[in-house]
């Protein structure tokens, strides 16, 4: 009975685990290269998370999503290099409030298309996006980039800090990350969480409720924008360099597969496919030249074979864990009997 | 007058590959319920079989144009037993990661298999140049428009006239009914994805003369392709297609009279204009969601 209560608590004991694995990372990842590459699984789960509360959460497909993640990248770097470089707290504030704003010009057109236009429309912001990046010379350095961005500096009650090593990249990306996972879990087992739940899956029942659906989809969409956004001035600070390359739909379809092999609308899923879709590319330059067909192979048998995605395989874990039990007991039965 | 009429001409040629990826995309779309993603890269598969027709086999441009045609139709009925079959029914999601599996996989064998730099094809009537009322236009433009013509007249008949095209069209209507009177869905979704790769082979097999080969070309005419469609009215083949000779008239006169950088800007920011002020689109109906 002990045992059985246990696998059902796994959760917390489950999240627990996972809090102490990645915390552990700086001391198993055995060379620069492994790090760097948790670091970026890192700012991944940042921005899948964010990205699942607009796909999973209100359902609308969004494809703009590397806009506000290129916007805090922006926003981070020209302060940095031509504002005076004045620390983490500014910039974040910058790329927040910008994000948002972004979000809200966006998010009020384009919420009033369904499903497949709301996408195209999206995607239409993002090419538009990437246009003026690519091309307004002056200020973003087009195809040359924004180069010279420096360490991360953090002015931490009259002191500045600044993130220099490897370590201290991960451990900053990993801080922001606990703080987004935690923020969206939290908005999303509250009541506005619930009116978001009401709002996908049926909108004019809850709007008769006194739900207005698109102050919900706005929400949504401006938090997620907000992460991004932050997630951005890590980024910018973390690569040194800030390329149009970011506000590209590479990243968007990358976004898109961690989050629905993931499973939608699930934390556990999509964090487990925003780790699994950076290492897993990175892992397979052993094959250098194929390693993006093999991607795409692997990706087309997951989607057709697995139902749900990862969260799927969660989901069964606990009952598998009880079937396992009563199997071992019952064995451990027949044993005495036997005996 | 001559320089515009220039640019007129330029946008038909553009809204012509357009509207031929737009077809395709309405035509599976509106069969078989999906939104395939990597259209665009069947478009590239063709380009790189008419390179292949031409400089490997040795054949003759008209020769290799319609063994790029032809050699899509099995290359259809491949994609649509690897990617569209297993996901028909799925939920969009799963429809949406396999077709851009797909794409990713395409691109990236092309990659391997031919090399990221571009190739070129000739064609004898890319050199020959008609001037009617002051207009220069290659025979090759000429080719193109009428291929492009005489392939949307074909697929009219088929779908007004024909047995299957009839069934075509009452499965855009109503699926279930469809499957409750006999007619053969999963089929009908196999014909509309090989008339879809089709047309894009046409496309292939025509368009790359006027410019380069590369893995990467059909990404961006995927989204155009698709943007046609939303703009003409999801599912609905007639829209697309003028959609996409729409786009591809914005898109030449922003290039010759705004600027060339920004012109991809003005074809999505007609899109975005066009779904604001009818969220159906041009030729689609307003459903009341209530």
């Amino acid at each position: 009975m002990a045992a059985l209560s246990r696998a059902g608590a796994t959760p917390a004991t489950g999240w627990l685990l996972a809090g102490a694995a990645a915390v552990a990372v700086p001391w198993v990842a055995g060379n620069p290269f492994y790090l760097q590459t948790a670091t970026v699984a890192m700012i991944y789960v940042v921005l899948a998370v964010a990205y699942d509360l607009v796909v999973g959460r209100i359902g609308a497909l969004s494809l703009c999503q590397p806009v506000f993640f290129a916007w805090g990248s922006y926003a981070a770097a020209l302060l940095a290099t031509r504002g005076g470089n004045p620390g983490f707290w500014l910039e974040a504030v910058v790329a927040v409030a910008g994000a948002v704003a972004l979000a809200i010009a966006i998010g009020v057109p384009s919420f009033r298309l369904s499903l497949h236009s709301f996408a195209i429309g999206t995607l239409g912001f993002l090419l538009i996006a990437q246009l003026v990046a690519v091309n307004w010379i002056s200020v973003t350095g087009g195809p040359l980039c924004v180069v010279g961005v420096p360490a991360l500096a953090v002015p931490l009650g009259g002191q500045r800090l600044t993130v220099l090593s490897d370590t201290q990249n991960y451990y900053t990306i990993l801080a922001i990350a606990v703080l987004t996972v935690a923020a969206i879990g939290l908005l999303i087992r509250s009541r506005t969480g619930a009116a978001l739940t009401a709002t996908r899956d049926d909108p004019v029942l809850a709007a008769a409720r006194g739900i207005w659906p698109l102050r919900m989809r706005l929400t949504a969409f401006s938090v997620s924008a907000a992460f991004s956004g932050l997630a951005g001035v890590f980024a910018a600070h973390f690569q040194h360099v800030v390329c149009a390359s970011q506000v590209d739909i590479p990243i968007n379809t990358l976004l898109l597969v961690m989050v629905f092999i993931g499973g939608r609308a699930s934390l556990r899923g999509v964090i487990t496919g925003a780790v699994l879709f950076t290492v897993l590319p990175q892992v397979l330059r052993v094959a250098d030249a194929w390693r993006l067909v093999i991607f795409g192979v692997l990706l087309l048998v997951m989607v057709t074979t697995v139902p749900d995605g990862i969260e799927h395989v969660y989901a069964g874990v606990p009952g598998l864990v009880r079937r396992l039990l009563t199997r071992m007991r019952r064995s451990v039965h027949h044993g005495a009997k036997d005996g | 007058m001559g320089f515009f009429l220039d640019q007129v001409v330029n946008g038909v040629i553009l809204g012509s590959q357009y509207a031929l990826i737009a077809a395709g995309l309405a035509l599976i779309f509106g069969v078989a319920g999906i939104v395939n993603f990597a259209h665009g890269e069947l478009f590239m598969v063709a380009a790189y079989a008419l390179y292949l027709g031409e400089s490997a086999l040795g054949l003759p441009y008209a020769a290799a144009a319609v063994f790029t045609v032809i050699v899509m139709v099995p290359v259809g009925g491949l994609f649509y037993g690897v990617v569209i079959r297993p996901v028909a029914g799925a939920g969009w999601q799963k429809q949406l990661v396999a077709t851009l599996a797909a794409s990713i996989v395409m691109v990236n064998l092309a990659i391997v298999l031919a090399g990221s730099l571009p190739k070129t094809v000739s064609s004898p009537l890319a050199a020959r140049v008609a001037v009617v009322g002051g207009v220069h236009f290659s025979l090759q433009r000429v080719l193109i428009l009428g291929c492009t013509l005489l392939s949307f007249a074909a697929l009219h008949m088929f779908l007004m006239r024909a047995k299957w095209g009839k069934g075509m069209r009452a499965l855009a209507q109503n699926r279930s009914a469809c499957a409750a009177v006999g007619i053969p869905v999963h089929r009908m979704g196999l014909l509309a994805v090989v008339i879809g790769s089709a047309l894009a082979g046409v496309a292939g097999a025509l368009i790359p003369v006027l410019s380069n080969i590369t893995p990467t070309m059909g990404l961006l005419l995927t989204i155009k392709g698709f943007a046609a469609v939303i703009m003409g009215g999801f599912g609905n083949v007639t829209g697309a297609i003028v959609s996409g000779f729409a786009l591809g008239l914005v898109e030449a006169m922003a290039m010759a009279y705004v600027s060339s950088a920004y012109a991809d800007a003005f074809v999505f920011g007609a899109l975005i204009v066009t779904l604001l002020l009818r969220p159906q689109g041009l030729f689609g109906h307003a459903v009341r969601v209530s």
